[in-house]
Formats: structure tokens, C-alpha cells, sequence
């Protein structure tokens, strides 16, 4: 077990090491769209997730000025994250890589278990617990199986004594995929996704760069949440307010050279990469994890960097589905012999595809077929971005080029459901994010259906979940927004006729 | 929710996102669900595809439940085997 936190490397050495590597960097000399973050062994996310993308590039979002003066322009930025205690507890959101041989204990959930995935997970007993084994905040653990590539994440984690955990809501990533979680899910994090890749980390300033965004939190938020955030925690509806997912980005007029050499680091990742607001909590506050080499001192002059040094930045461009971490960082190439298209083949969760990517003759039907890893099951295709069918063997016509994913995930047990009959239905379309549970985890075999409610599993089967044409019916009543849109969608396409 | 309604939109949807192609009624499809369920082509094009509906062996037998409230498993079920039938 690796503990992110008191590594035995020397200071001395570590200090030089940083200076030497910092003072290397000129402004603006980082590569863009670097490789992966990784953590141990394991990359964190692939290159072309949501996390991972620089945004120097990206267009600014209509309503940036709105939700920065939202924030407050004079807002300086504040690293949450140092060297020592504070309150007794650890400065920042700790983290441990554990080997894939970590025992997995169970994890009972006290709050939002229907939107959780459940135990058991490989969390060691003396896990390091954000704020400390006595803390009273969020209580974060953060776990990395670096042998089989998986990211366990629980919030509000209490230890028991026959080693279970107690947690109010947890989520497990595998770090090889671009996987979401269902759009209205939380994750151990309020805006739905996962935290380790947000934070920054004391091996990565080492090394001189941060190649990923960064997480961060304001007090006031919106009922509303932007891809790749897939929920929200607020019961305000005013737009000023920024949503959660928002992403800001240092602007390049900024003059960072003058900052010390660790706190250089943060800024320029806030240049290249942004930061993804992800939490409600103290206004412009940077999310790292906590370790004794750490400066404070040198953290602390990143409060000359106020909300008025950012913009936000508009990143619909980049998607690829409102379902998926995956970014469209490119055009599909054109294949270089003449009649023949690109083919892209892509997995999300363990699977793989054969016969994968390449250049197929162009009308020719290129035959796909998806296998699941153990454990796991095939849920679906996105074509371009799109759902596009759900058998594991999938022909397309090649016309053009396309980018094809195959969507892989884990089943997710319901406690209702007799384990006597095979409920691949279930499974699958829970896999593929379509079906959801009950708040208590149960999925109600016999209960009856609402036409809202088939409404919304429809549209996430087709791939309409996100598509917003209105809805002309009358009696909303006090039905759900994402409910509500769906049902428009399907009104839209002479499905739901009133 | 009706059964049968449940099946209407699931046809319906499968049409519209270009999956399955109209079927026109057919009497001899579940005779006993009658035309003012409004639902008869729906569901002429949700057995083309998927076959016999869930519970029923033939599709000229009576479907004894179409006018009964959908449950959660059987919608789920009947999404699922026309989302693994699209048009060959």
C-alpha cells in the first residue's frame, strides 16, 4: 500500500528535484495534450477523457461573465491543500493505491445507495479518511487498485469494527474507460463525478506538470448540472448561478512567472487545463491531496489569483455523448487509400472488440463483436457519439468514416431481484444507464409504471434522453425536468401522443 | 399504463429512431385486443421483430393481460427484447 500522503522520499532531495524541474519550464512550455495523469502503475482515465483534455483552445461560454461575477470577481484562489494539520486532521483529500490482491470488504450505504455502486471494495481498514480518523467534514476515502485499474471512491466513510465501511455514497471508476454515471446520479462527489482526478498531487508538481483539470468548489450553485457533471446539489434555479461541471480556465493573459516554483504548477494547469467545479463549498477553492512536501508558504501566494482572472470555458464542442468522459479531440481522419473509410474502435469498461479499427472499404459492412471481461457485461454501441444498438454483434455500413464505442459495465445488483431467474434485461439496461432503482436500492419488480417513467427509459434507450423540443402537455404537476423533457422528446417524435 | 401501451411506445419509438420499419394490423395477431386500443399496428410491428410477446406462446393466441397496469420487470423485459431484435 502506497499512502498519498507521507511519502518517505527525502525532503531535501524532493525540494531540489521540484526546483530544478520548475525552474526548467518557461511560460506556456508544457506539452498540450500530454499522456495520461498516472497514479502507481495505473494511467488515470484515457488520454482523450473529459479530465485529460487541455481547453487553451476551447471557446469561451456565453455566460461566463454572469457566473463570474456570480462567484465574485475579488475571489482569490485558495489551495486546499498543504503540508501538516489543520484541525488535526490531514490538509486536502488523502488517497492510497492498494494491489489488486487488497482484500474487498462491504460497504454499507446510510444515504444515497440507489445511486451508489455497491461493495464489496478493496478500502483498507486504515484507509486515510479526509480531516483525519476524527474528522467531521466529508470524510472522503480514495482508493486506487493499480493492478486491475479501478478507483474507488466513498463519501462520508465511518470504519467498522469488523472492517465494512459505512458510507453515504460511493462510486468505483475503472481508470481504462470514459464511463459516466447516470445522468441524476451523484457520485462520492456532488456533481456526479469522480475526485482523485481533480486533485493535485505532490508527484505530479515533482515532475513539473499537472496535466489534467482540477477540481473546485463555490458556495452557490445552480439546480443544474453541465456534461461531463451528472448531478447537482442546490435548490436554487437562478442561472446566474454557475451549474455544476462548469469549467474555468486561467486566462493566458495572466502573468504566472513570478510565482514560486510549486504554486507556479497549479496556475499553469488552471491555464492549460481548467478547473471543474464540482462541489459546493468555499469559493475558489483547489482540491489536492496532502503531503509533507508540500510549501505552504508557496501555496498560499495562489491567493493573488481572483475569479477575475478566469474565464469559462465552453466545452460542448468536445462531446462526444452526454453519456461518456470521451472527448472528440479530432476529426476522423481520412484514410490515406483512396476508396477505403477509418474505422475507430473504442472500449469503455473491460471488454474488448474484435476486429477493432482500421480502413474498410468504403460501402463495405464492417461486423463488430463485443466481449465482455468477467464480471462485466456488453450494454451498448455509440456510433459518433450516438446509441446505436445493444446485440454485441454490430454491422455498420461504411460510407464514411466512424468512430464506434463499445460500452461495457459492471451489473448492479438489486437486492429485489430473486437471484434464482436470470435478469439479463435488468442487467443490461441498467448497465447501459437506462433502468435506475429506487432511492433504497430496491427495483420494484412488480410495482406498476407511469407513462412519465417509461417515457425517460425509452428516451435513454434511443439515445433522446438529452434532446429538449419543449413539451406542449399541460399537466407536468410536480414531475422531475429531465422527466418532463424526455416526455417532450417522445411527444416530439409522435411516440407519447397525449 | 397499459400493457399494450407500453408496447405502442416502445414500437413507436423503435420506428421513429429508424430501428424497425410500420407494420400494418394484422386480425390474427392477439384477436382479442381490440381495435379501439389503439395500439393494433403497434403491436402488428412490435411482433414482426421481437416475436411472440412475453407470456404468450403464439401470437394467435389471446393476450389475456394487455389491458392490465404495466409492472417495472415486464416494461423492462419487453424494452430489452426489441432493443436486441432491430431490423436485420
Amino acid at each position: 500500500m502506497r499512502p498519498g500522503l507521507h511519502r518517505p522520499a527525502p525532503l531535501l532531495f524532493g525540494a531540489v528535484l521540484v526546483s530544478l524541474i520548475v525552474g526548467l519550464l518557461s511560460p506556456g512550455a508544457l506539452p498540450m495534450g500530454a499522456a495520461s495523469p498516472q497514479v502507481g502503475t495505473a494511467e488515470v482515465f484515457p488520454d482523450d477523457n473529459i479530465w485529460n483534455l487541455p481547453v487553451t483552445d476551447l471557446p469561451v461560454h456565453p455566460l461566463s461573465s454572469t457566473y463570474l461575477n456570480n462567484i465574485g470577481l475579488g475571489s482569490g484562489l485558495k489551495a486546499d491543500f498543504g503540508a501538516g494539520l489543520w484541525d488535526g486532521g490531514p490538509i486536502g483529500i488523502p488517497y492510497i493505491v492498494v494491489p489488486g490482491s487488497q482484500p474487498k470488504v462491504p460497504i454499507h450505504y446510510t444515504a444515497y445507495g440507489d445511486e451508489s455502486d455497491p461493495g464489496p471494495m478493496p478500502i483498507p481498514r486504515d484507509a486515510p479518511v479526509e480531516g483525519g480518523p476524527a474528522g467531521d467534514g466529508d470524510r472522503h476515502i480514495l482508493v486506487i487498485d493499480e493492478d486491475n485499474r479501478i478507483l474507488y471512491e466513498l463519501y462520508n466513510a465511518w470504519p467498522n469494527p469488523d472492517g465494512s465501511w459505512n458510507a453515504d455514497s460511493g462510486a468505483a471508476w475503472s481508470l481504462d474507460a470514459n464511463m459516466l454515471r447516470p445522468d441524476g446520479w451523484t457520485s462520492a462527489d456532488a456533481a456526479g463525478l469522480p475526485i482523485f482526478p481533480g486533485l493535485a498531487r505532490y508527484d505530479e508538481v515533482a515532475r513539473g506538470a499537472i496535466n489534467h483539470a482540477l477540481r473546485f468548489t463555490i458556495p452557490r450553485t445552480q439546480r443544474a448540472h453541465l456534461w461531463p457533471a451528472r448531478h447537482d446539489a442546490s435548490s436554487s434555479t437562478d442561472p446566474a448561478r454557475p451549474p455544476m461541471g462548469l469549467r474555468l480556465r486561467l486566462k493566458g493573459s495572466v502573468n504566472i512567472a513570478a510565482y514560486p516554483p510549486q504554486a507556479r504548477v497549479v496556475p499553469q494547469a488552471l491555464r492549460d487545463y481548467g478547473m471543474i467545479l464540482a462541489d459546493n463549498g468555499s469559493a475558489m477553492y483547489v482540491s489536492g491531496a496532502p503531503d509533507d512536501r508540500w510549501d505552504n508558504d508557496d501555496l498560499r501566494t495562489l491567493g493573488g489569483i481572483n475569479a477575475a482572472m478566469f474565464e469559462a470555458v465552453d466545452v460542448s464542442g468536445v462531446t462526444v455523448s452526454p453519456d461518456s468522459a470521451q472527448t472528440r479531440q479530432s476529426a476522423i481522419p481520412a484514410s490515406p487509400t483512396p476508396g477505403q473509410q477509418t474505422l475507430i474502435v473504442t472500449s469503455e469498461g473491460r471488454g474488448s472488440v474484435t476486429p477493432g479499427g482500421g480502413a474498410v472499404a468504403t460501402g463495405a459492412t464492417a461486423t463488430l463483436t463485443a466481449t465482455p471481461d468477467a464480471g462485466w457485461l456488453f450494454a451498448r454501441w455509440l456510433v459518433d457519439g450516438r446509441v446505436a444498438g445493444y446485440n454485441p454483434t454490430f454491422a455498420l455500413n461504411m460510407t464514411t468514416g466512424h468512430r464506434v464505442v463499445a460500452q461495457f459495465a459492471q451489473p448492479h445488483p438489486y437486492p429485489d431481484l430473486p437471484s434464482t431467474v436470470p435478469w439479463a434485461a435488468i442487467d443490461h439496461l441498467a448497465g447501459a444507464g437506462v433502468i435506475r432503482g429506487y432511492q433504497d436500492g430496491t427495483f420494484g419488480l412488480a410495482d406498476t409504471t407511469l407513462r412519465a417513467q417509461m417515457a425517460a427509459l425509452i428516451a435513454r434507450a434511443v439515445g433522446w434522453e438529452d434532446e429538449d423540443w419543449g413539451n406542449g402537455f399541460s399537466d407536468r404537476g410536480e414531475l422531475d425536468a429531465a422527466l418532463w423533457r424526455n416526455v417532450g422528446a417522445l411527444a416530439h417524435y409522435d411516440v407519447a401522443r397525449g | 399504463m397499459l400493457n399494450v401501451q407500453a408496447i405502442s411506445f416502445i414500437s413507436r419509438a423503435m420506428v421513429a429512431r429508424g430501428w424497425w420499419v410500420a407494420q400494418t394490423d394484422d386480425r390474427r395477431l392477439y384477436p382479442n385486443v381490440p381495435p379501439s386500443s389503439g395500439a393494433r399496428g403497434d403491436l402488428a410491428t412490435y411482433v414482426h421483430y421481437v416475436g411472440p410477446l412475453l407470456g404468450t406462446t403464439a401470437t394467435t393466441e389471446g393476450w389475456d393481460v394487455w389491458a392490465e397496469p404495466v409492472t417495472r420487470a415486464w416494461f423492462a423485459h419487453a424494452l430489452w427484447l426489441a432493443l436486441t431484435h432491430p431490423r436485420p
